[in-house]
């Protein structure tokens, strides 16, 4: 009885002497729980109706669930759609990055500007970006067709925007923007590594490819899974620069997950018809969360037993 | 103490910072809206100008009651522009603040109206018996009498088109036709004589023009299937209709929705884009990039409206190619139905939540005037459907030249479809577009499109709608005795 | 080979591939730079690539025609807002996790951790809309700053990691001297920590130059408040987009220019905040 007494009281004065830093917090507060928890909690308490947008909310039950699963094909296609670009994207940024990474990871004067210059992506606005990579990339008028014609290497122009091509455009966008960022966290991994290790192995006769492959590797492992997982779960996330080069199109080649919901509450088609669907939409995006969820679950446990393997 | 002086001084300061910048951000007032010069750059004075301006009608402001005016409108905005200026001017008591909104116009209205901050007068985006059961706009029966209801015409006022269960909620205003619209120069190149008569036939040409002339980069048929829902309603839907079939899917006669109809149209496109004949590109393209290219001369046909082509070629693109207008072609070039008016009969709605419907229809008034419709018809904006306002008007000069761009005796107003219907999934239109690229089967596309709209439709009668079905009715002589 | 033949040619290889890359990289801002003075003629049909003559009026057409002069000013008051917001708020929150121990700590660390990978994305715009308009926030930019500012749980990690980086002696000495919590903070720990506010004061700035989406749901119906990333996306669907690729590289430009100069004088920071970021994760 007393040690219980003695916990309870011991934290309440704990709280008493810590007012302040209570009230300091108070402010990053508030908005965490208006800006993050509420919208959440919105799109909780919106799954189980029908909404839309004017009149009543109505009880349906599981239904949106029901039909996300078995009647909404579109959705499951957004979903493979953002698997793609998932994909593509971290198989083609992430080894770039890192081998850009090992090169100019020395700091001497012409390293730090190759970085800064490669770094400069990620300081801008993505959709001003994605409007600039538009005209780029636009079948008659853009410069990417122009040159490629001009030096031969094309007869007819590539319809870049196409259905065919659409998404390999987006990834070329997406790779642009982020080998800066990602080439930055390896360089940070990297210098943690000491000089001493390297010197050893190089007294001991390895050459640098070996170096890289027995040393650095291994002792970037660490490092290479955190930012392996934060890639995987803002690549999930991507979506802004989508909306802005394709709009989800053409024909719902590049419509990612997280355009699709941002479609049920604020339709993208000019001239549709239907009223927007925002207990479906609620309903949605909780899906999306979850398989972003699930994917980063399965991440984590395979790079478990990875660990547990080389150890 | 120190401590927590410290402290509320900065929760004063963050307080003071939100008052100023809360006040410093609004919307700025009124200011003189430019008419837009469209292709030379502008001097520097004119930046000056508007500040003096808008201080100057600060502090005027008080007295004078803004009425906020949304359309959609691009090609007629500098002719809008400065009749807004002039009645800015002349009137002491209103000020029309005149905005354009291109794209996402209708979930603007959906997203203005559930925070409450609605304009005034908006185009409608959706026909009215979608629109008046969201409660979005008013009634102006009382606001009229008699004899400013006769300036409309005969039969101006038909429950479904601008009437909802007796009460009038909008005017007749412009109303524009899909047409056709093709390059004469292209059709002379590969020895075409005239437009084409039938549907086969403009699959005809078009293969035949890109067939010859693929190799200069000109092809003979495009459309703007960026946006579906736009481009399937002004190409696929007209030929549809105009062939005897049914009204953006709905079977009037039935009184459900059948998809069939749209088979030959969809399996004729199909040909073309799917083929490899049409525009590279279609696919990805919106409306103004077609009209560029046309422009440029690589197009040979496309559907469009009426009313907006000829000032996108004489002022937005102007171009020096030889076009021309057509009627839209139909299965077998026979005339089996009429072809739905885009727009006909309605246009604008004051909104049910203003705070000055008085002056609001004091506005909408001027909009609707003789005066501002004369001169929207002589530069040739679109077809107006006042009857006071054409009389005495000089026709366009591009009405006289290419006479097909008239409203005829063929575009009317079908009766309104069900309302505020939710469709699971896909709309037809995009539904379609993916058929014509060949993504999907045409005949899995319609038997799909069948179950779920016919599934939505069922809901909302079992909801209490009432089933929409006319049993005599058929595309051409529309009769909606029951 | 001998050993400095392979260095030379490994050198040769190496800045071949960091040259390509670069030029990769930076290829889509000199198009808009340059083709901001091209003529709308020359950036269609192509050509050489400098413009024949600097057409500097399609910069004079933005600002005068096209309000480009009040996107920028909503977009630098955006900016700073956000930065002031997050600067206060961040700081103090930092402080607190880094330094002080209190119950619940724990559990509040661990929903900031959590926050920053779970995301419902786009839901939450239409909700936040909704209720910033019944607070009567959406008609000054002073919403989205708030609604950017609550989202960047990862300053107050960078924050609290250069925290706990300040010897604890400073603090017990302050505190004998009879100063409070709030007093250390203010006095002792924020001077020490100036490297990582700078850095955190510059993110806040990128991301609300940069932010897209939620500037342009927040001001959909107040088209003045737009800022410039939303006014620029905004152009290719303008009345005269098709025929308007110089005015469209010229909103393009202003909108990078700030952040270009910025990153110019401060690019070094930039990269030490990321890396301090990747080394406290």
């Amino acid at each position: 009885m007393r040690k219980k007494e003695n916990k309870l009281s011991m934290t309440l004065h704990k709280i008493k002497e810590e007012r302040t830093t209570y009230l300091m917090l108070l402010p990053n507060l508030i908005m965490f729980v208006v800006f993050t928890i509420y919208p959440i909690a919105w799109a909780l308490s919106f799954m189980f109706y029908e909404y839309k947008g004017f009149g009543e909310k109505k009880w349906i039950g599981i239904d949106n669930f029901i039909r996300i699963f078995t009647r909404d094909h579109d959705f499951w296609d957004s979903v493979i759609h953002t698997l793609e670009y998932v994909g593509l994207k971290l198989i083609y940024t992430l080894p770039l990055a890192l081998l850009l990474a090992v090169l100019l990871q020395k700091s001497c004067r012409r390293n730090s500007v190759a970085q800064s210059v490669i770094f400069m992506p990620t300081i801008m606005s993505q959709a001003v970006m994605a409007l600039i990579f538009y005209l780029i990339f636009n079948t008659y008028n853009g410069s990417a067709n122009q040159y490629l014609q001009s030096l031969g290497i094309i007869n007819q122009p590539i319809n870049w925007l196409g259905v065919n091509l659409a998404m390999v455009t987006v990834i070329i966008v997406a790779v642009w923007g982020g080998i800066g960022n990602y080439m930055i966290y390896f360089i940070a991994g990297l210098t943690g590594i000491g000089e001493e290790i390297y010197e050893s192995a190089r007294v001991d006769g390895a050459g640098d490819i070996r170096i890289f492959f027995s040393i650095t590797l291994p002792m970037l492992a660490p490092v290479l899974k955190m930012i392996l997982m934060l890639a995987l779960v803002i690549s999930f996330m991507d979506y802004q620069s989508i909306m802005v080069l394709t709009g989800g199109g053409p024909l719902g080649a590049t419509n990612v997950m997280f355009l699709y919901v941002y479609q049920l509450f604020f339709p993208i088609s000019p001239g549709s018809r239907a009223p927007q669907e925002f207990g479906y939409g609620a309903a949605v995006s909780l899906v999306c969360a979850a398989i972003v969820g699930i994917f980063v679950g399965i991440y984590l446990i395979l790079a478990r037993r990875l660990d547990n393997l080389t150890e | 103490m120190k401590r927590i002086l410290k402290l509320s001084l900065l929760v004063l300061l963050v307080l003071s910072l939100v008052i100023v910048f809360t006040g410093c951000g609004k919307k700025d007032e009124p200011k003189e809206t430019k008419p837009i010069e469209k292709s030379e750059a502008t001097e520097a004075p004119k930046e000056e100008e508007p500040k003096e301006e808008a201080s100057a009608k600060e502090t005027t402001e008080d007295e004078k009651v803004t009425i906020r005016y949304w359309s959609t409108n691009r090609h007629d905005k500098a002719y809008i522009d400065e009749t807004i200026e002039k009645f800015n001017k002349e009137n002491d008591k209103i000020f029309i603040d005149y905005e354009v909104y291109a794209e996402n116009f209708s979930q603007m209205i959906d997203l203005a109206f559930s925070t409450d901050s609605a304009p005034d007068i908006f185009q409608l985006p959706l026909q009215v018996n979608d629109t008046v059961p969201k409660g979005y706009i008013a009634p102006l029966d009382d606001f009229m009498d008699d004899e400013y209801k006769a300036r409309f015409g005969e039969n101006a006022f038909i429950e479904g088109v601008n009437m909802v269960d007796g009460k009038i909620y909008s005017l007749p205003y412009t109303s524009s036709e899909c047409r056709l619209f093709y390059n004469q120069s292209i059709f002379e190149k590969v020895g075409i004589e005239g437009p084409p008569a039938s549907l086969e036939q403009m699959v005809e040409y078009a293969k035949k023009i890109t067939d010859e002339l693929k190799g200069e980069g000109i092809y003979g048929f495009a459309c703007n299937f960026a946006s579906p829902g736009s481009s399937i309603l002004r190409s696929v839907d007209p030929i549809v209709q105009k062939s005897g079939g049914v009204r953006e899917g709905y079977d009037f006669k039935a009184g459900k929705f059948d998809f069939s109809s749209y088979k030959p149209v969809v399996e004729a496109f199909r040909e073309i884009f799917n083929g490899g004949y049409g525009f590279p590109g279609s696919e990805s393209m919106n409306i103004d990039p077609l009209r560029t290219q046309f422009a440029a001369g690589k197009i040979g046909m496309y559907l469009s409206v009426s009313h907006a082509e000829p000032g996108v070629y004489a002022t937005q693109f102007p171009t020096e190619e030889n076009w021309n207008c057509a009627q839209v072609p139909s299965v077998g070039g026979e005339i089996k139905g009429k072809q739905q008016l885009w727009y006909g009969g309605y246009y604008y709605g004051i909104s049910s939540k203003t705070k000055y419907p008085q002056e609001a229809w004091e506005v909408f008034k001027y909009i609707h005037s003789d005066e501002v419709l004369k001169g929207y018809f002589e530069a040739n904006l679109g077809e107006v459907m006042i009857p006071t306002a054409k009389e005495g008007a000089n026709p366009p000069e591009t009405y006289i030249r290419m006479p097909d761009l008239q409203i005829n005796d063929n575009d009317a107003n079908w009766p309104a479809l069900p309302a505020n219907l939710v469709v699971e999934g896909k709309l037809y239109a995009d539904v379609f577009v993916a058929a014509i690229f060949g993504q999907i089967d045409v005949d899995a596309a319609i038997e799909d499109l069948n179950t779920r709209y016919n599934a939505a439709y069922d809901k909302l009668v079992e909801e209490g709608a009432e089933r929409i079905i006319y049993p005599n009715f058929d595309p051409i002589n529309q009769d909606l005795s029951k | 080979m001998t050993i400095s033949r392979r260095k030379i040619v490994f050198g040769v290889i190496k800045w071949f591939l960091v040259g390509a890359v670069c030029l990769f990289t930076i290829y889509p801002v000199i198009y808009a730079l340059i083709g901001s003075l091209k003529t709308n003629a020359e950036l269609t049909l192509g050509g050489s690539f400098f413009p024949k003559e600097a057409q500097w009026q399609n910069y004079e057409y933005a600002f005068s025609q096209l309000n480009f002069g009040r996107y920028t000013l909503n977009s630098f008051t955006l900016a700073i807002l956000t930065v002031i917001l997050t600067l206060i708020t961040s700081s103090m929150a930092g402080y607190a996790i880094g330094r002080r121990n209190f119950p619940g700590k724990g559990l509040l660390s661990s929903l900031y951790l959590f926050s920053m990978f779970v995301s419902v994305g786009s839901v939450a715009l239409y909700p936040l809309y909704v209720l910033l308009s019944d607070l009567k926030l959406t008609d000054s930019l002073m919403g989205i700053a708030l609604v950017l500012t609550g989202g960047q749980a990862s300053n107050i990690f960078l924050i609290s990691g250069f925290v706990k980086g300040v010897p604890k002696e400073l603090d017990e000495a302050a505190h004998i001297d009879g100063a409070g919590i709030f007093r250390i903070y203010w006095q002792i720990i924020l001077p020490l920590i100036r490297p990582i506010i700078g850095v955190v004061a510059l993110f806040a700035f990128r991301l609300a130059w940069n932010e897209f989406v939620t500037s342009q749901v927040f001001t959909m119906q107040n088209r003045d408040l737009q800022p410039l990333s939303v006014a620029v996306a905004n152009l290719r669907y303008s009345a005269n987009a098709a025929a308007e690729w110089h005015i469209m590289a010229a909103g393009a430009s202003i909108a990078l220019i700030p952040m270009l100069l910025i990153y110019a004088v401060a690019n070094r920071q930039f990269i030490g905040g990321i890396t301090a970021g990747a080394v406290k994760g």
